[in-house]
C-alpha cells in the first residue's frame, strides 16, 4: 500500500518539475524581449546577457517621445474597435438561424461557411487588393473593417454552437408571448449569452492588435498605421538608415505591445476560460 | 444503410407496420382530379405562408454574410482565376495569355520546391503544434499548486505579435550574440556557435521549435483543456481500479473521447499553418525562404512573386494552386475524421 | 430593452455608413494606366492657373525617416522657403518598390512627388504614372547640364526627363585606423588593389584559443556591396540595352572568394541576427554605402577612414539615388515642381548633402563639399567619394529587387558550402532570365 502511494507521490512531483521546465521555456522568450528593450545596440549585438550591463531607456524614449506612438495606438484601437464591433454584430446575426431555424439549404450554407475558413487569406488578398483599390478604400481601415460587418467564418461557427446550448423552451416561451424571431434573439438569446460576446470580443480585439498581414497590404501612409506596421517599420530603423536594423528599440515596441493583451488576460481569464468551454465544441 | 436496405426488403415500414397499409393513393390520378386537388391545396396556404415568412427570416438573418461571401469571397476567387490567365503585373498593364502561366509554373524548379515544402511544412506544423498543445494541457489537467501561474506562463507567448516573435527568434537564433548559443555554451563550457537558421540541418528544428509559441497553439491549449475537463472521472477510476497504466489509460479513454476535439484543432492547426505561416516566415526568413529556399512556402513564393518581381498574373496562378492545396487538405482532414472521431451521442 | 439595443444598432450602422460615404466620395479614379496620353495630359494640367494651388499642400513619398534635426529637414525647409507645406509619407523600405507600384496602378493621387528607385523610373514612364517634366525644366533654375554623365545616360534611354536625381551616393570601403596600427599594416589608399585587401583582411583576423574567430578581418558584403564585388570581377551585371542581369564568371570568383573567407574564419557566416560588425568594433573592414558616413557621425568608439572600394580587374561600384518625379495623377502638380526646384537648388541639395554625407548629382555644387558630414572628425580621405563617383554606374539598382534578393541568396547559400558558386550563379541567372521581360 505505501509503495503505491509513494509511487503516486513520485510521480505528482515529476510532474510537478516538468510543469516547471515547460514554463521556464515557454517563458524565456518573453523575458528576452523585455530585457532586450534596455539595451542600446551595440551591447544587443555583441553579448547575450539577460540583465544588461548598460541600463538605457533610450529605445522607450524614442518610441513615446520621438515617435507617432500616440497616433498608432489610435488606430490600432479604432481598428479593433471597428471589428469586434461589425464581427460581434454581425456573426451572431448569422448564426441565430443556424441554430434555431430550419430552412432549405441550411446545411448548405453551414457547410460553406465552414468550408471559407479553410481559405488562406494571403490567397484572396490579391485581387481583394486591386477591388478595394478600384473603390478608393486603400489606405485606410476599411478594407478591414467593412469585411468585418458581414460575418467571420469563425466566430458564426462559436456563436451557433454557443446558442445551440441555450434550451429551446425559452425560445417557445418568448414566441408564445408575441415576441417575433427578432425579439427572440434580442430578448432571449443575446442576455444569456454574454460571456460568449465577451470571449469573442476578446478574442477578436486580441487578434486585430496584432495583425500584420492585412494592415501591410492596405496601408501606405502614417496617417494611418497601426502599430504592428510601425514595429516593422519605425521602430526597426531608427537610425535613418534603412539598412541597420535595431534590435532593441524592436525589441522595446514589443513589450509595449504584449502588456496590454497581457493584462487583459490576468484580469479576464475566468471569461476567456469559461467562455471556450460553453462553446461546447462537441458538436 | 445496410439496415435500411434490409428492412425494406422485408417488407416492414420502419415503424414496424406492414407495408401497403395507409398508404396515400399515388400510382395513377387522372389530370382533371389533380387540378382539382390542387385548388383544393389552396386553402392550406395560409399555414404554408408561416412557414414561407420564416424560411425569408433566416435567409434575411444569413443576408449578411451571404453579401460578403459574394464581394470578398466568391468575386475574388473568379477574378484571381481570372487574372491567373493574364499576364498582369504590378503597375497594372494586363494581357491575356491563356495557361502561359500555368505551364511556366510547372517547368520552375523553384514551384516545386515550394510545393513540397508547403505541404511539409503544414503536415509537421500541424502535428507538432498539436501534440504540443495535448502535453500542455494535460500538464494543465493535474490540478496542483501554482495551477493559475503555469497557465498564464504557457499562454502568454500566444499574444505576442508573430511580427515581434519572428524578430526575438532571430536574436535567440542568431549566431554571434543570439541568448541559445550563449545558454548551450554556458552549459557545455565550449563556445558553441551554431548558425541555428541558416544551417540546413537545424532550420527545420528551428522554425517547427518556434511555432511552439504562436497564437494556435496557445487558443489549442486552452480548448483542450477545456476538453480534458470534460473527460467524466469514473472512467479513469474504473481503469485505475483494473491497474492500467498511464499510457493506457491515455490512449484507451482520453484519446477518443477528445477525438472531436482533436479534429477541430486539427482543422485550426491547418489553416493557421497555410494561412499564418507567412506572417511568421516572412519577417524569420525572408521572402526567398532561407537557407537555400528551405522555408520558402508558397505563400512566400507568391509574395514575392507578386511585390519584388511585380508578376501579378503568375502570383494569382499560384494562389489558384495554394486555394486547391487547401481544399484538398480539408476535405481530406474530413474523410480522415469521418473514420478515427468518436462521438458520443 | 430590446428597442434601445436595436436603436443603438442602428445608429452605429448610420454612423458607419456615413463614414463610408466619406470614404468612398474619394471618386472613382482611372485604374490601368495608359501607355500613350502622358504628353497629352501633361499638356492640358500644365496651363492650370498658379493661383489656385499656391499654398497648397504637397505630399512627398520617401524611404527614409527626415531627419530629426529642424535644420537638416530638408523637407521643412523647402517648404519654409516656398511656402508650400510639404508632408512626407515615410512608406517602408522593404516595400518601398512594389508600394508605388501598387499606388501608380490604381491610380492614386495621394502622394504629389514620389522618390523613385532607378529600377521602377523606366516602368512609370511607360505606364503613364508619372509626368516627363522637360516642360518644367525649361523654364526653371535647375542646372540640367551639370548632372554626372550615369543620370544624362539613363535619361536618354527614357526619351525625356522622368526624374531628377535627388543625390548621388556611392560605395565605399570603411576601415578601422586603430585595428590597422595595432597590426602594423599600412592604410588603404583609393589605389588599393583587390588582392592587397584580401591579404590585409587575413592578417587582420584575431582568433581564439579555440579556433573561432573574436575579430573578423572583413565583414561580408551586403546586398548593395556584392555587386560592386561582382562588377570589379568583370561582369557587367546590368545590361541597360535589354535590361537583363548579366553574370557569369566574375561572379563565380567573387563568390568563390568570400565562400573561401568564410571558411577561414576571416568573414562572418550569413546569419539571422544581421548586425553592424564593424560598429561594433568586431571588423576591421567593410564595404558599405556612402550614406553610412552620415548615420556613424562621430559616434563611433574607434578612429576610422574610408577609401573606394578596392580594384579588382576594374574599378567598379554601384551609384544609389532617388528619383524626384511627379505623379501624374497629382492634382498639384505646378506646386509639386516648385518643391522639387527647391530640392534640387543649392540649398536643397546643400542640406541633403550635410543630412545624407552624399554628394550632389550636379557637379558644380559636389565641388562646393557640403557632403563631408561636420560630425565626422577622423575623416581625412575625403577623396575617396569622388572617386567613387567617377567609377559608379547605375547598375544592379535597374534591375527588379526580386531578382537581386533572389541572387544574393543564392550566394549566401554558395557561401555556406550548401551549393557551389558556380549553381548559385547559374540559378540566379536562370531566375533572372524567367522573371525580366515577363
Amino acid at each position: 500500500m505505501n509503495s503505491a502511494k509513494a509511487k503516486k507521490r513520485a510521480g505528482r512531483i515529476l510532474i510537478f518539475i516538468l510543469k516547471i521546465l515547460v514554463a521556464v521555456i515557454m517563458f524565456s522568450p518573453i523575458i528576452w524581449v523585455f530585457s532586450g528593450g534596455f539595451k542600446n545596440l551595440t551591447e544587443f549585438t555583441t553579448s547575450s546577457d539577460i540583465i544588461p550591463k548598460n541600463v538605457t531607456l533610450e529605445n522607450f524614449n524614442y518610441i513615446f517621445f520621438h515617435s507617432n506612438y500616440y497616433l498608432y495606438v489610435r488606430n490600432t484601437v479604432l481598428l479593433m474597435a471597428g471589428t469586434t464591433l461589425g464581427t460581434l454584430i454581425s456573426s451572431s446575426f448569422v448564426a441565430y438561424p443556424l441554430a434555431r431555424m430550419e430552412f432549405p439549404g441550411k446545411n448548405l450554407i453551414f457547410s460553406l461557411i465552414v468550408g471559407t475558413m479553410m481559405i488562406p487569406g494571403i490567397a484572396l488578398i490579391i485581387p481583394q487588393y486591386i477591388m478595394f483599390g478600384k473603390i478608393g478604400w486603400l489606405d485606410s481601415l476599411l478594407p478591414m473593417i467593412i469585411p468585418s460587418f458581414f460575418a467571420y467564418p469563425y466566430n458564426v461557427f462559436l456563436f451557433r454552437q454557443f446558442f445551440r446550448s441555450i434550451p429551446k423552451e425559452l425560445d417557445e416561451a418568448a414566441t408564445i408571448d408575441g415576441c417575433s424571431k427578432l425579439g427572440v434573439f434580442f430578448k432571449v438569446l443575446v442576455p444569456l449569452s454574454k460571456s460568449t460576446f465577451t470571449t469573442i470580443g476578446v478574442l477578436s480585439s486580441v487578434f486585430w492588435w496584432n495583425e500584420l498581414t492585412q494592415p501591410v497590404f492596405y496601408i501606405n501612409s502614417d496617417k494611418w498605421r497601426t502599430l504592428t506596421i510601425a514595429l516593422m517599420t519605425t521602430f526597426m530603423y531608427t537610425s535613418g538608415n534603412a539598412f541597420v536594423i535595431n534590435w532593441p528599440s524592436i525589441m522595446a515596441a514589443s513589450s509595449l505591445m504584449i502588456l496590454p493583451p497581457m493584462l487583459l488576460y490576468l484580469f479576464g481569464s475566468r471569461f476567456l476560460v469559461e467562455g471556450i468551454k460553453t462553446s461546447g465544441l462537441k458538436g | 444503410m445496410a439496415i435500411k436496405a434490409a428492412r425494406h426488403r422485408s417488407g416492414r415500414r420502419p415503424d414496424g407496420k406492414r407495408k401497403g397499409s395507409g398508404r396515400k393513393e399515388r400510382s395513377f390520378v387522372p389530370l382533371s382530379e389533380r387540378i382539382v386537388n390542387a385548388m383544393k391545396n389552396e386553402k392550406r396556404k395560409p399555414i404554408n405562408k408561416k412557414k414561407l415568412t420564416n424560411h425569408l427570416t433566416a435567409y434575411a438573418f444569413c443576408a449578411p454574410w451571404f453579401i460578403g461571401f459574394i464581394c470578398f469571397t466568391l468575386f475574388p476567387i473568379v477574378f484571381m482565376f481570372a487574372v491567373s490567365l493574364t499576364n498582369r503585373k504590378l503597375n497594372g498593364i494586363s494581357n491575356f495569355v491563356g495557361f502561359a502561366n500555368y505551364v511556366n509554373m510547372v517547368q520552375s524548379p523553384t514551384f516545386w520546391n515550394s510545393i513540397k515544402v508547403t505541404l511539409f511544412f503544414t503536415v509537421v506544423m500541424m502535428v507538432v503544434t498539436t501534440i504540443w498543445a495535448v502535453i500542455l494541457a494535460m500538464l494543465l489537467n493535474y490540478k496542483q499548486k501554482l495551477n493559475g501561474i503555469f497557465q498564464f506562463c504557457y499562454f502568454l507567448p500566444s499574444v505576442i505579435p508573430t511580427v515581434a516573435l519572428a524578430y526575438t527568434f532571430r536574436t535567440i537564433f542568431g549566431k554571434e550574440a543570439g541568448l541559445l548559443n550563449a545558454i548551450i555554451s554556458q552549459l557545455t563550457a565550449k563556445n558553441v556557435m551554431v548558425n541555428w537558421l541558416y544551417d540546413k540541418r537545424t532550420i527545420y528544428l528551428a522554425v517547427f521549435f518556434i511555432t511552439l509559441f504562436t497564437y494556435n497553439t496557445g487558443q489549442m491549449m486552452l480548448i483542450f483543456r477545456s476538453g480534458l475537463n470534460d473527460v467524466p472521472r469514473e472512467l479513469y477510476e474504473a481503469c485505475d481500479i483494473d491497474g492500467a497504466s498511464p499510457f493506457r489509460k491515455f490512449f484507451g479513454i482520453t484519446l477518443p473521447m477528445i477525438s472531436p476535439i482533436v479534429l477541430f484543432n486539427a482543422v485550426m492547426g491547418c489553416i493557421s499553418a497555410l494561412n499564418g505561416s507567412f506572417a511568421l516566415l516572412y519577417p524569420l526568413t525572408g521572402e526567398s525562404g532561407d537557407p537555400n529556399g528551405m522555408t520558402q512556402v508558397l505563400s512566400l513564393l507568391i509574395y514575392k512573386e507578386a511585390f519584388s518581381n511585380m508578376k501579378v498574373g503568375y502570383a494569382c496562378a499560384l494562389s489558384v494552386v495554394l486555394f486547391l492545396i487547401a481544399c484538398g487538405f480539408g476535405i481530406g482532414i474530413f474523410a480522415v475524421s469521418k473514420k478515427l472521431v468518436y462521438y458520443e451521442n | 430593452m430590446g428597442r434601445k439595443k436595436l436603436l443603438a444598432l442602428l445608429l452605429s450602422t448610420a454612423v458607419v455608413c456615413g463614414s463610408l460615404a466619406g470614404c468612398g466620395a474619394k471618386g472613382t479614379q482611372k485604374q490601368e494606366g495608359s501607355v500613350a496620353g502622358s504628353t497629352e495630359s501633361k499638356a492640358g494640367e500644365s496651363s492650370k492657373t498658379d493661383s489656385a494651388e499656391v499654398g497648397k499642400k504637397v505630399t512627398i513619398a520617401v524611404w527614409n525617416e527626415p531627419s530629426k534635426d529642424e535644420a537638416l529637414n530638408m523637407y521643412l525647409q523647402a517648404g519654409k522657403a516656398t511656402g508650400i507645406d510639404v508632408e512626407v509619407t515615410v512608406i517602408p523600405e522593404s516595400d518601398y518598390s512594389s508600394k508605388l507600384n501598387q499606388m501608380v496602378s490604381t491610380g492614386n493621387d495621394s502622394v504629389d512627388i514620389y522618390v523613385i528607385w532607378e529600377n521602377d523610373i523606366a516602368n512609370f514612364a511607360q505606364v503613364g504614372g508619372i509626368i516627363p517634366l522637360d516642360d518644367y525644366l525649361a523654364k526653371s533654375t535647375i542646372k540640367t547640364d551639370e548632372f554626372i554623365d550615369a543620370v544624362a545616360k539613363l535619361s536618354e534611354g527614357l526619351g525625356g526627363t522622368y526624374g531628377l536625381p535627388w543625390c548621388a551616393a556611392t560605395e565605399l570601403l570603411y576601415y578601422n585606423q586603430d585595428m590597422f596600427d595595432a597590426a602594423g599594416i599600412a592604410y588603404p589608399t583609393n589605389d588599393w588593389s583587390y588582392a592587397d585587401y584580401k591579404a590585409a583582411a587575413e592578417k587582420l583576423t584575431k582568433k581564439a584559443a579555440d579556433g573561432t574567430t573574436e575579430v573578423y578581418g572583413s565583414t561580408l558584403p551586403n546586398t548593395q556591396t556584392w555587386w560592386a564585388g561582382i562588377g570589379g570581377a568583370g561582369d557587367q551585371v546590368f545590361d541597360p540595352a535589354k535590361g537583363q542581369m548579366v553574370i557569369g564568371d566574375g561572379a563565380v570568383s567573387f563568390v568563390s572568394d568570400v565562400a573561401q573567407m568564410v571558411k577561414n574564419g576571416t568573414m562572418p557566416e550569413p546569419s539571422s541576427d544581421t548586425a553592424d560588425l564593424f560598429a561594433a568594433g568586431k571588423a576591421a573592414m567593410s564595404w558599405q554605402g556612402s550614406w553610412n558616413i552620415g548615420t556613424y557621425g562621430g559616434g563611433l568608439a574607434f578612429n576610422w577612414d574610408i577609401a573606394s572600394i578596392p580594384t579588382d580587374k576594374l574599378k567598379y561600384n554601384t551609384l544609389h539615388t532617388g528619383f524626384y518625379s511627379i505623379n501624374a495623377k497629382s492634382k498639384n502638380q505646378d506646386s509639386a515642381f516648385k518643391v522639387i526646384e527647391y530640392l534640387m537648388g543649392e540649398e536643397g541639395q546643400a542640406i541633403n548633402s550635410k543630412a545624407s554625407g552624399n554628394p550632389s548629382a550636379i557637379k558644380s555644387i559636389a565641388e562646393k563639399g557640403a557632403w563631408k558630414v561636420e560630425s565626422v572628425t577622423t575623416i581625412e580621405n575625403w577623396d575617396a567619394i569622388t572617386d567613387s563617383l567617377k567609377a559608379g554606374v547605375f547598375g544592379y539598382t535597374c534591375l527588379p529587387s526580386g531578382v537581386t534578393n533572389n541572387a544574393i541568396s543564392e550566394f549566401n547559400s554558395a557561401v555556406l558550402g550548401q551549393k557551389t558558386p558556380e549553381d548559385a550563379v547559374k540559378n540566379a541567372s536562370q531566375y533572372a532570365k524567367e522573371t525580366i521581360g515577363y
